[in-house]
């Protein structure tokens, strides 16, 4: 594994009698992509805003290469806010421009890196235009190109896929991938799981501002076995719902989603399926993220089985 | 210092390109000349060349014949109508069926318009405090030309009855009014107009330019806020280089404004010969740009333009929406406000207790110092002149004013720039001051 490049040191904090985030630790390697997981109200974004020194933490420090961040450390961060938005009387060459040079970029040719910018995101022909003329979904692009324009060395995206249709995800996932390749760090969090998935190299997971869950994706899915099914067939879903083996089903549009109990026979399910049904489609995978958040998440953080998803984590 | 620069530009540019700012810089000296010379204007041109009256009179005699006579032969001097009468119509004073028959023909005249007035003198004029006249309008320089030349008429002939023989005109003479010229002590004929009109014209400028460049600051917080710009913002420059920014960009833009008025202002006042000008407005120009108050006036405008816009910037921090900001702008609008109320109890009394209370207090210094400088219009620059000593001071309170004011609302406005929702209860405000 790579070094520890941002670190964050048990950090905390609350507001009034609610624990936001509760001495919470990171480490995020450097030139990976990090993603963030939690149910609304996890402490996310305040975790966000303590990184980025916008509320101060009461507890905890932050670290970049093993020395607390500064007032320097702005400039070399993209941070794309979950609550964003853009002057709307601006032209969006001066909006990016704006923005750069309060990061102090500094750069002989602003017309062809704002060109090629543009042109990678296909905004091409927006540059003289007003930003209040762009649509939303456009808007949220060019916000993407103000976040990481002045070549940050690390990229904190909150909410990052709020506000994009399949295709701009698309474009601002392989931008994503461009800038990792060209070294920076990626820390993001979202609510799409499927995107997630497909992103990240690293995952943590925070309910009511606790860690619950942190590592390698790959690593972590292990963990959670090869237990979940996903299954294809002509009868009903209730009945799969109610096997014996069966924890607990998710509905996809495609397939349906099962999670096996611990210790259960795969092969008794596919079995009694098969008697009544025909079966087009038995695979035997690990659980999907999505399928990992909504199990974790209803994880008492004061229980036991916590304590063990815990001592999980430590083994990772 | 770069990124504050980079607010300061963007703020700036901002603010100068848009129309509004052009028209601001331009509508402002348009509306002060269109003030100074349309009610003259106005007047000139309504006045009709005659007055047609019927004069009215109960057993006066040769009085009434004498001030008919007298009000005809009233010379018209400049634009100032002349009377016409017809035969006088008189009355006896038990008459009383007659002359109300003849009143309502009068009075329907009056108010078709086919006649201008009817002007009635009742029994014992000699001994009468009044005589009344029926009309529509109100030409006051009619009036009181006439108004005064029947005083004369009447006085002679109260002095008649004192066995004193004196012709109108002589006593007209003799009684001439006596005008009080007041000069300064450099030996700059002042007056009354004059002045209030300058410190008038030194309030509303001040008003003018704080209260709307600070209202434009608020609205530029507020949209920053609800378009959720913010906390870009305030992830690459911290929050109180994003607030001195804006003010100083806004600074910027105002002084700009200045600048172009005073060049305006400048080339109209050498552009034209001063000969060429009457010797009234002269006086007046001179007056309005005396170098001691257009120095105090510049740093009671650029410390209250700082002071007020952090009052500004720091409300508009703390609330959502324009509507939310209406009640905190209450009190502010009734400090602006309150110096034109005084104006008047003002130029009378300029250096009472409150006048100097209020020309101490920071938040109406600018404009309460600024007018009582501009009526005292001190020449020389004396620090035995108490006027000097307490602008002095009144510029020293409201610096420190300025200084604590800009701590507080930098505390305020780090976290209210991120709070959205409602607005914030008074104690919670507190809360943030303390915490930040």
């Amino acid at each position: 594994m790579s070094a520890v490049f941002l670190e964050l040191k048990n950090i905390s904090k609350s507001y009034g009698e609610k624990q936001a985030v509760k001495s919470f630790s990171l480490s995020v390697p450097k030139n990976s992509i990090y993603g963030m997981i939690g149910p609304n109200g996890a402490g996310k974004t305040t975790t966000i805003r303590m990184i980025m020194d916008i509320i101060a933490p009461d507890t905890g420090q932050v670290l970049l290469n093993g020395v607390e961040v500064d007032e320097k450390f702005k400039n070399r961060v993209g941070y794309l806010p979950e609550e964003r938005g853009l002057h709307k009387k601006m032209k969006i060459k001066d909006v990016i421009r704006f923005l750069a040079e309060l990061k102090e970029y500094k750069t002989d040719d602003w017309d062809a890196e704002i060109d090629s910018w543009l042109s990678k995101m296909s905004l091409a022909d927006c540059r003289d235009k007003k930003v209040e003329e762009l649509s939303k979904g456009m808007q949220q692009k060019l916000q993407f190109i103000t976040t990481v324009f002045h070549k940050p060395d690390i990229v904190i995206l909150d909410e990052l896929f709020s506000g994009l249709d399949p295709l701009n995800m698309e474009l601002v996932k392989n931008s994503i991938f461009d800038l990792r390749n060209e070294g920076a760090t990626i820390l993001f969090s979202t609510h799409v799981m499927e995107q997630a998935e497909k992103m990240c190299d690293h995952i943590v997971m925070i309910n009511d501002g606790q860690k619950m869950l942190d590592g390698e994706l790959s690593e972590v899915k292990a963990r959670f076995g090869k237990n979940t099914v996903h299954l294809v067939f002509d009868g009903d879903s209730q009945f799969v719902e109610s096997h014996a083996t069966v924890e607990h089903i998710v509905k996809f549009p495609q397939y349906l989603e099962a999670k096996l109990k611990d210790g259960a026979d795969h092969m008794l399910l596919l079995k009694d399926l098969a008697a009544n049904n025909s079966v087009t489609k038995f695979e035997l995978v690990e659980p999907s993220l999505y399928n990992i958040f909504i199990e974790t998440a209803s994880i008492d953080p004061n229980s036991d089985q916590f304590k063990e998803l815990k001592e999980g984590t430590l083994n990772v | 210092m770069s990124k504050m620069m980079t607010i300061i530009k963007r703020e700036y540019l901002e603010i100068v390109q848009k129309k509004s700012f052009l028209l601001g810089v331009l509508a402002a000296p348009v509306m002060m000349a269109i003030g100074l010379f349309l009610p003259a204007l106005i007047m000139e041109n309504t006045s009709a060349p005659t007055q047609e009256y019927v004069f009215v009179d109960f057993d006066n005699g040769a009085v009434a014949e004498n001030i008919k006579s007298d009000l005809l032969s009233l010379q018209t001097s400049d634009d100032v109508p002349q009377f016409s009468f017809g035969a006088i119509e008189s009355f006896s004073s038990d008459d009383e069926t007659n002359w109300s028959r003849r009143k309502d023909e009068l009075s329907v005249q009056v108010q078709n318009g086919d006649l201008d007035g009817v002007l009635i003198l009742y029994p014992d004029i000699v001994q009468a405090e009044s005589l009344i006249v029926i009309s529509k309008t109100f030409d006051i320089k009619v009036l009181r030309r006439a108004e005064r030349r029947i005083t004369t008429i009447i006085s002679a002939e109260r002095l008649k009855l004192a066995n004193i023989e004196l012709p109108a005109d002589s006593l007209a003479e003799l009684t001439s009014r006596v005008n009080i010229d007041v000069v300064s002590p450099a030996g700059n004929s002042k007056s009354f107009e004059s002045t209030f009109f300058g410190m008038m014209i030194y309030a509303m400028i001040m008003f003018m330019l704080i209260f709307n460049y600070g209202q434009v600051l608020m609205r530029s917080v507020i949209e920053e806020k609800t378009t959720r710009i913010m906390e870009v913002m305030v992830s690459s420059v911290s929050p109180f280089q994003l607030m001195l920014g804006k003010i100083i960009g806004l600074s910027a833009a105002a002084f700009t404004q200045i600048t172009i008025w005073g060049v305006l202002g400048a080339a109209v006042r050498f552009g034209f010969d001063s000969g060429s000008i009457n010797a009234e407005a002269n006086d007046f120009i001179n007056m309005l740009l005396n170098p001691i108050t257009v120095i105090f006036f510049l740093l009671f405008l650029a410390i209250g333009f700082f002071l007020y816009s952090t009052l500004f910037a720091g409300i508009g921090s703390m609330v959502n929406s324009d509507k939310e900001s209406q009640n905190f702008m209450m009190p502010i609008v009734m400090v602006f406000v309150a110096p034109f109320m005084l104006a008047p109890a003002m130029s009378s009394s300029a250096d009472s207790t409150w006048a100097v209370a209020l020309s101490l207090f920071p938040f109406t210094a600018p404009s309460i110092m600024t007018m009582r400088l501009s009526l005292a219009a001190p020449e020389t620059f004396s620090l035995a002149d108490p006027i000097i000593i307490q602008a002095i001071a009144s510029l020293v309170i409201m610096l420190a004013t300025t200084m604590g004011m800009t701590w507080l609302v930098a505390r305020i406005f780090r976290i209210g720039v991120l709070m959205y929702g409602k607005r914030p209860t008074l104690p919670e405000i507190f809360r943030w001051i303390r915490r930040a």
